[in-house]
């Protein structure tokens, strides 16, 4: 039997993933030129509302989806407002902004531990009955199929709102330069304030539909934060389209990767990747 | 006044002093010296359930031990380490320096590891429940655990009963795990068994699809897993999500799992049964069966309790005195059965038993 097939699905449902993390990575990294750690913490705790509602207090998905994406994006926003803003205004060094994000990320997955304890939970109700579709002798799930059409249709609603609407048009004429935003009239914190909702809620989408895929941990979103940065700068950090073929370069990269070799060289081939690029293209493949 | 004054002060201190040496003359009997036994497990995280269990256990022992008119007072003090080695290691300080205990147990390789140069160095005596016998090298160092000698020995007779030519093999990077796969490895060589596909990967892996694709093709008869939670479970979900229909095995991790309904039906090898009567005993006290482990920290501090009052010693024996005394232990009866031994490496030997999981429970079959 022909291994390839199911090495490209795999590819993709990861490449998928991946696409998730890095398209909100990207939009906040974009606007706010900024490196928020605390991201990662984010789809935690879309996972773990979503496992305290759907699973805890068993209310219908489709209210406990919604609801753990705007904890997350609320939460992403309270942070933003009440630690990075402020750091922002004093014009703290992009290193005290780093420290800042590692502790609210830090304290975030500790708050989620505390509360959940650190038992590795899954959000499927009953696991191994989950629906299996086969894709030219590849064999995919149904939530893995969801995760794939989940970030495609966010890669595009992203890209159309960043052209077509006057909140797009702001976010990216904050992105190009915050200063000359200002004084042309553009409240730059209403927007980055909104950057770090829709950020936050789509880091919280992610950790929710890893959380039915394989499950869900306070410590699970330094490896996703991690995977979604190296697509980011692969791609072309700041660059929705960069980040998602950076995210599909890395899935295959991966998963191709240790075809003939250990599996535990998948994260090492990741990171080497990772400063091929910082070496020979640090620019990214597609330029912001 | 003045006189009055010093008067009613010398009534006072005489009053005081008088009461403070009458109090230290009226203490008829000195309290017994007191052992110390820390025990390192996991009481949080993934694996909390197992670490409990232990713990369970240990109470249940400290109790044996208060009923028995012993030379001295025994106590058992917990430390969490989350099934962290680096944790493991401030633990250990913490029971070393703080606690002052004589000797100290840890749960798992990855702890027993961190910990062994340690006990060496601090002259503590240390019981790993662990795979891996580099953890019993050393003078203070020991193992109480089903050796891989005995649990591989088990599998490759079932597996020739069985008829199964070749196995995939998945582990984890864990010294107990490498050294089980090392010793299955060296047990299948001239045997017609043969590893068709063996994937070893790091604490934290939670996609293994390629793993399971590469592990479709492999042709193998049966899949070994030896891994621990929530890996475990996670491996098993992504390899019936691929419809891979090769059955499943383990060496332990079965056990090791708090959803063995699972693995339903499946046979496994696992570490040597605790006895029916501590069965009884531990499932009367705590309302559920003894889990993986548990007979182990039992008898651990049975033995050292049994080592240490057979020390002929009017002062309090030391760490070393007590390790001297643990090489000679050889007819114990505890919760894995009668007349277990140290042997000169280190080891307290008991033998694997086969196992399969019914109704979500273990059952042993032989």
């Amino acid at each position: 039997m022909d291994i390839v097939p199911q090495l490209i699905v795999n590819s993709i449902i990861a490449g998928a993933i991946y696409t998730m993390v890095a398209l909100g990575f990207n939009l906040i990294y974009g606007t706010a030129k900024f490196f928020d750690l605390g991201y990662g913490a984010l789809a935690a705790v879309g996972g773990y509302a979503v496992f305290y509602f759907y699973k805890t207090l068993g209310l219908s998905l489709w209210i406990a989806i919604p609801l753990g994406m705007v904890i997350a994006g609320l939460i992403g926003f309270f942070i933003y407002r009440s630690i990075y803003a402020p750091l922002r205004e004093r014009k703290s060094s992009s290193m005290v902004l780093l420290v800042a994000a590692l502790g609210a990320f830090t304290a975030l997955q500790s708050v989620l531990a505390i509360l959940f304890t650190s038992q590795f939970q899954t959000l499927s109700r009953s696991a191994g009955d989950e629906r299996v579709f086969e894709i030219a002798g590849g064999v995919i799930t149904q939530v893995q199929l969801i995760i794939l059409i989940t970030g495609l249709v966010l890669m595009f609603a992203m890209a159309l709102t960043l052209k077509y609407t006057m909140f797009g048009k702001a976010v990216k004429a904050v992105g190009d330069d915050e200063e000359v935003s200002k004084i042309v009239g553009i409240n730059t914190r209403s927007i980055i304030g909104k950057v770090f909702f829709i950020g936050s809620a789509i880091a919280g989408l992610a950790g929710i539909l890893v959380g039915f895929d394989t499950g869900i941990e306070p410590t699970m979103g330094l490896s996703l934060l991690l995977k979604g940065v190296i697509a980011s700068i692969i791609g072309g950090i700041g660059n929705i389209y960069g980040g998602v073929l950076g995210a599909f370069l890395l899935g295959f990269v991966e998963n191709f990767g240790i075809w003939k070799i250990s599996g535990e060289w998948k994260d090492a081939i990741a990171f080497g990747v990772l400063i091929i690029f910082l070496l020979v293209r640090p620019q990214g493949i597609l330029k912001k | 006044m003045k006189y009055k004054i010093i008067t009613l002060v010398s009534i006072i201190v005489i009053v005081v002093v008088g009461s403070v040496i009458y109090k230290e003359k009226s203490v008829d009997t000195p309290e017994k010296p007191v052992i110390k036994i820390g025990y390192i497990l996991p009481l949080s995280g993934n694996v909390a359930f197992l670490g409990e269990g232990v713990k369970n256990a240990v109470l249940l022992a400290v109790e044996e031990a208060q009923k028995k008119n012993t030379k001295y007072t025994y106590e058992a003090v917990f430390e969490d380490d989350g099934f962290v080695p680096a944790r493991t290691v401030s633990a250990f300080q913490k029971l070393v320096d703080y606690d002052k205990v004589q000797a100290v147990v840890t749960f798992a390789s990855a702890a027993g590891s961190a910990v062994n140069p340690l006990a060496e160095k601090n002259k503590i005596i240390h019981f790993g429940i662990a795979s891996d016998p580099n953890i019993a090298k050393g003078d203070y160092n020991f193992i109480n655990w089903t050796p891989p000698v005995e649990e591989i020995g088990l599998f490759v007779k079932e597996a020739e009963k069985r008829q199964i030519k070749k196995i995939a093999v998945f582990g984890q990077q864990i010294s107990g795990i490498t050294e089980m796969i090392k010793e299955l490895k060296k047990q299948i060589s001239g045997t017609d068994i043969e590893i068709v596909y063996e994937s070893v990967t790091s604490f934290g892996t939670k996609d293994f699809r390629t793993q399971v694709s590469q592990l479709k093709n492999s042709g193998a008869d049966y899949t070994v897993l030896m891994m621990f939670s929530p890996e475990l479970e996670v491996l098993t979900k992504q390899i019936r999500e691929a419809g891979v229909k090769i059955p499943l095995t383990s060496i332990e991790s079965f056990e090791l799992s708090d959803n063995p309904g699972m693995f339903e039906n499946l046979w496994y090898v696992n570490a040597a049964d605790p006895t029916s009567g501590f069965t009884k005993m531990y499932s009367d006290k705590f309302q559920k069966n003894p889990s993986i482990a548990t007979p182990n920290g039992y008898d651990i501090l049975g033995i050292i309790v049994e080592a240490t009052e057979s020390i002929e010693k009017k002062s309090l024996p030391n760490t070393s005195d007590i390790t001297q005394a643990l090489l000679r232990i050889n007819n114990y009866n505890g919760a894995l059965g009668n007349g277990l031994k140290i042997d000169a490496d280190g080891l307290v030997v008991s033998k694997a038993v086969l196992r399969i999981i019914q109704d979500g429970k273990s059952v042993t079959i032989q």
